[in-house]
């Protein structure tokens, strides 16, 4: 009796010491273990759930849809002041009237599903993200190539015409994620499904030029699993297996990069721990200027903001140093609305009025916040109630500039709200402060002056934080749009950011910030990138990793 | 027993009815906006305007909710805003990550707790007794968050277990290891589940990928059971003070009953309708989404699809969860009621 009754409890303990010391031996059944010694994990923060690049705007799913799919050109990964790179189009060339693009496509590349690429395979894809001849739910970035009048395709030549001569900004739309070639074969196959039946199976079956296809793919199940593309056009990858993970607790990432045994490459790593990661003997923390810039934006309509000599001595109030602190290092303070990896920054703007002695600005500012009649007046910051890459504690920082504005004889109550909440509360006005920012998903300076300043119809756009739709303002954006020499453009933008802050005073820019990943020693060749991006095609591990 | 069967069973398809209500009105509740969350920094009123109306989210309440009903009752919880994907073939993946995690937690928390509340009941106001109240203390106590990375850093890869004695570390998450087992091709097996430990042995036969999965499940599995094992202990303690102090237990010692046949069968049987409920609350609870435990170790279950889905304001998966939790406690409940009857017959009869 008394031996039947320590039975369970021992073959618990049998148990849970087999499971802890038992060897992971292969067995039978069809069930292979996966080679170890070509083998990358990647722990990100943010999860991929859709790889369908025409339907979503989520990094997270960038981060898998790079591996898989690639653009006809690209923006250098280290310096976005570089001209764009040819990728899956060789050459290009635009028409005398700036109303056409024609590019040669490459003759040597095949989709993972074994269709050839020629033009027509990208006058597919183009349409699909153009919502052309496909239904689909949505197309996030669709609205940035609706100046593509028709596309034509013949051989290995494809043509875009153009309704507007701003062949300069949509090349550099077309370096895009979301202007990913997809096989045709896949395309074609989604034409008879609904549209959230055809994101499921371009999803599923994602089928790209890239160096690494898709293998296995769960979101459910966390599940991201890629293996090298053996006939890929630039050459075979070296490593085997790309596996990603999806981590979002930052804790628990940190617990990775000091626990994991594999080779392992982890993004969005908390900026307090940068410093010591630096020092790391089995790790490298790679950091990159990112093209993303935090702002304080200030309500043009608001019926507390709207006086201009208010909105000035905001700007002249702002103190970006006890700002930049909150950043650990990792950030520089920043003067315009563009950021300083981009060609049109200018480092010697700074708004009228402007003195380096703070203590004269604060004078400054406060005689205009007495010309606007502002005095005592109380104010709301908004702010994301999460923390965002531009803004690691966004609480925090909004105190910081409740104290620097309190200074100048404003009262300001902060509030976090819901990110979901926050864009369709900014789009209607119901704002007087907040606190947001801005990543550039092209590289080209249009993409931060034509959402955030401009509009269209008289009414200014979703992203415009000003909420100010100026007929001056839209004349030059759509000016810049069109020049095609690189000199004139930036001397065209500098213009344009001065008279915004001197005319509608709508942003104070705070930050540039800087973007990480950490990844083992063992692992080399690594492409990163400011958009937090990463590519294994030219990677390599050392002999010694597992 | 049929009568109380029926009365039971028609209670629980009344506050069926009044969950599916509150489920289908859940989502007017939240925060937020889908189309804001699909549209993330490119949100447009134009663009988020002809999203909602193709998501059906513009149509009035009450033909949404009958089109909710209409798809319910063929099964259909709707397809996630986010992934376009239908919420069951998620949960057929999302569910048995929890049942499995959930029920290994249930049965560490019984067989710890029942055992903890039966020992320091025994030997009452001793250090024992003490010992085993400050234990459940903690248990109910520690954060779960902490006592998640205290557990890595002691069991977990390259933790302090590994470290000094150069066992090997259990997995930091996951419920298998996608660059190691290739796992996810079961699914597609005749006679798979989708519960990895039956998957492992009685479909693939591979012993060595059951003790990975095994591994996996460790320690999440027991940092969820904290909390369970101290009420259940604590609950356990409690009903056996109350019972061994009753005059048929004296005499059973007395007509010279083995010690373990007093306790196991006398005592416990008495002092076990409190522990029943509590150990059926506790799995409720536990399916209802070990959020904390599923997000700190990344495990792919309710939980994790509930943060998720509440993160992105998608609606369906959320209805859906909140649904099956509710089903699950009824269920539950259901099943604990009935047991009462078995365990004390007078409460069929409407005595006890």
């Amino acid at each position: 009796m008394r031996a039947r009754s320590s039975l369970p409890s021992g073959l618990v303990l049998c148990a849970s010491l087999f499971a802890l010391g038992c060897p992971q031996a292969g067995g039978g059944g069809g069930l292979e273990k996966i080679d170890q010694s070509s083998l990358v994990e990647i722990i990100t923060s943010d999860d991929a759930k859709v790889l369908d690049p025409h339907t979503t705007s989520d990094g997270g799913n960038v981060k898998v849809i790079v591996q898989i799919y690639q653009t006809l050109v690209r923006v250098d990964p280290k310096d976005f002041k570089q001209p764009l790179r040819p990728e899956l189009a060789e050459s290009w060339e635009l028409a005398p009237d700036g109303r056409a693009l024609t590019f040669k496509i490459r003759a040597d590349v095949s989709f993972h599903d074994g269709a050839a690429l020629d033009a027509a395979a990208c006058k597919l894809s183009l349409e699909r993200l153009l919502k052309r001849g496909f239904e689909l739910r949505t197309s996030p970035y669709g609205f940035m190539f609706e100046d593509i009048d028709a596309i034509e395709a013949e051989g290995q030549t494809l043509t875009l015409k153009l309704k507007e001569p701003v062949a300069p900004v949509l090349l550099r739309s077309l370096s895009m994620f979301s202007a990913s070639i997809v096989s045709p074969k896949l395309l074609e196959a989604t034409r008879k499904l609904t549209p959230d039946e055809a994101q499921v199976y371009v999803t599923q079956n994602a089928a790209g030029t890239g160096p690494y296809a898709l293998d296995a793919f769960d979101p459910a199940a966390n599940l991201k699993r890629l293996k090298a593309y053996p006939g890929y056009w630039g050459g075979a990858p070296a490593i085997q297996t790309v596996v990603f993970k999806t981590v979002a607790d930052k804790a628990t990432r940190g617990e990775y990069v000091t626990r994991a045994k594999g080779v392992i490459l982890v993004d969005d790593v908390p900026r307090e721990s940068w410093a010591e990661l630096q020092k790391s003997e089995t790790m490298v923390l790679e950091s990159c200027w990112s093209p993303n810039v935090a702002y304080l934006g200030v309500s043009g309509t608001h019926e507390n903001t709207k006086e201009l000599p208010l909105r000035r001595a905001i700007e002249l109030a702002i103190d970006r140093g006890p700002v930049v602190a909150h950043y650990e290092g990792t950030a520089r303070r920043t003067y315009s609305l563009v950021s300083q990896v981009m060609a049109s920054y200018d480092p010697d703007l700074r708004c009228p009025g402007w003195d380096s002695d703070r203590a004269k600005r604060v004078e400054a500012a406060k005689a205009l916040v007495k010309e606007a009649g502002a005095v005592g007046r109380t104010l709301t910051i908004y702010h994301p109630d999460q923390p965002r890459p531009y803004l690691p504690a966004p609480a925090a920082i909004a105190d910081t500039i409740r104290n620097q504005l309190k200074e100048i004889g404003l009262e300001v109550k902060v509030q976090g709200k819901d990110k979901n909440a926050l864009f369709p509360e900014i789009e209607t006005g119901q704002y007087e402060l907040v606190l947001i920012g801005w990543t550039t998903d092209n590289g080209d300076p249009d993409n931060f002056y034509s959402p955030l300043a401009d509009g269209s119809d008289d009414k200014p756009s979703a992203s415009n934080v000003s909420r100010v739709f100026d007929a001056e303002v839209h004349r030059q954006v759509l000016a810049a749009r069109a020049i095609t020499d690189p000199a004139k453009r930036v001397a065209a933008y500098r213009a344009l950011e001065l008279d915004l802050q001197t005319r509608i005073a709508g942003y104070v820019p705070l930050v540039n910030t800087q973007t990480a990943v950490v990844y083992s020693k063992a692992l080399r060749g690594v492409e990163v990138d400011g958009l937090g991006h990463f590519r294994f095609h030219k990677a390599t591990l050392a002999p010694s990793a597992p | 027993m049929l009568a109380y069967l029926t009365r039971r069973l028609a209670l629980s398809a009344l506050i069926l009815v009044g969950v599916v209500l509150a489920v289908f009105l859940l989502h007017h509740a939240l925060p937020g906006d889908p189309a804001a969350a699909l549209l993330g920094k490119n949100y447009n009123a134009a663009e988020a305007e002809q999203l909602r109306e193709g998501l059906g989210l513009n149509d009035p309440l009450p033909v949404q909710f009958g089109r909710y009903l209409s798809d319910l009752s063929r099964g259909d919880l709707g397809r996630s805003h986010v992934t376009s994907r239908p919420v069951t073939r998620d949960l057929s993946t999302a569910l048995p990550a929890t049942i499995e995690l959930g029920v290994s937690a249930l049965l560490l928390a019984i067989f710890l707790g029942v055992g903890l509340g039966i020992l320091t009941s025994l030997r009452p106001r001793t250090w024992w007794d003490l010992g085993g109240l400050t234990l459940a203390l903690v248990g109910v106590s520690l954060p779960i968050f902490w006592l998640g990375f205290l557990a890595m850093g002691f069991l977990g890869e390259n933790g302090f277990l590994e470290q000094h004695t150069g066992f090997p570390g259990l997995p930091l998450g996951g419920r298998f290891d996608a660059s190691v087992w290739p796992l996810d091709t079961l699914a597609g097996q005749p006679g798979a589940t989708g519960f990895l430990l039956y998957d492992t042995l009685a479909v693939a036969r591979r012993p060595a990928a059951f003790w990975h999965v095994v591994r996996h499940l460790i320690l999440p599995a027991l940092v969820l059971s904290s909390v369970p094992t101290a009420i259940i202990a604590r609950i356990t303690r409690a009903a056996m003070g109350e019972v061994l102090v009753q005059d048929y237990i004296r005499t059973a010692r007395a007509k010279g009953l083995r010690a373990r046949q007093v306790i196991l069968k006398h005592a416990l049987r008495n002092a076990a309708i409190p522990i029943v409920t509590t150990i059926g609350t506790q799995l409720g609870y536990l399916l209802g989404g070990a959020v904390l435990t599923e997000t700190i170790f990344q495990w792919p279950g309710m939980g994790h699809y509930v943060v998720e889905s509440i993160l992105n304001s998608d609606v369906k998966p959320l209805q859906a969860c909140v649904l099956i939790v509710a089903v699950s406690f009824l269920g539950i409940n259901l099943l604990v009621d009935l047991s009462y009857a078995w365990l004390d017959p007078r409460v069929q009869e409407g005595r006890a």
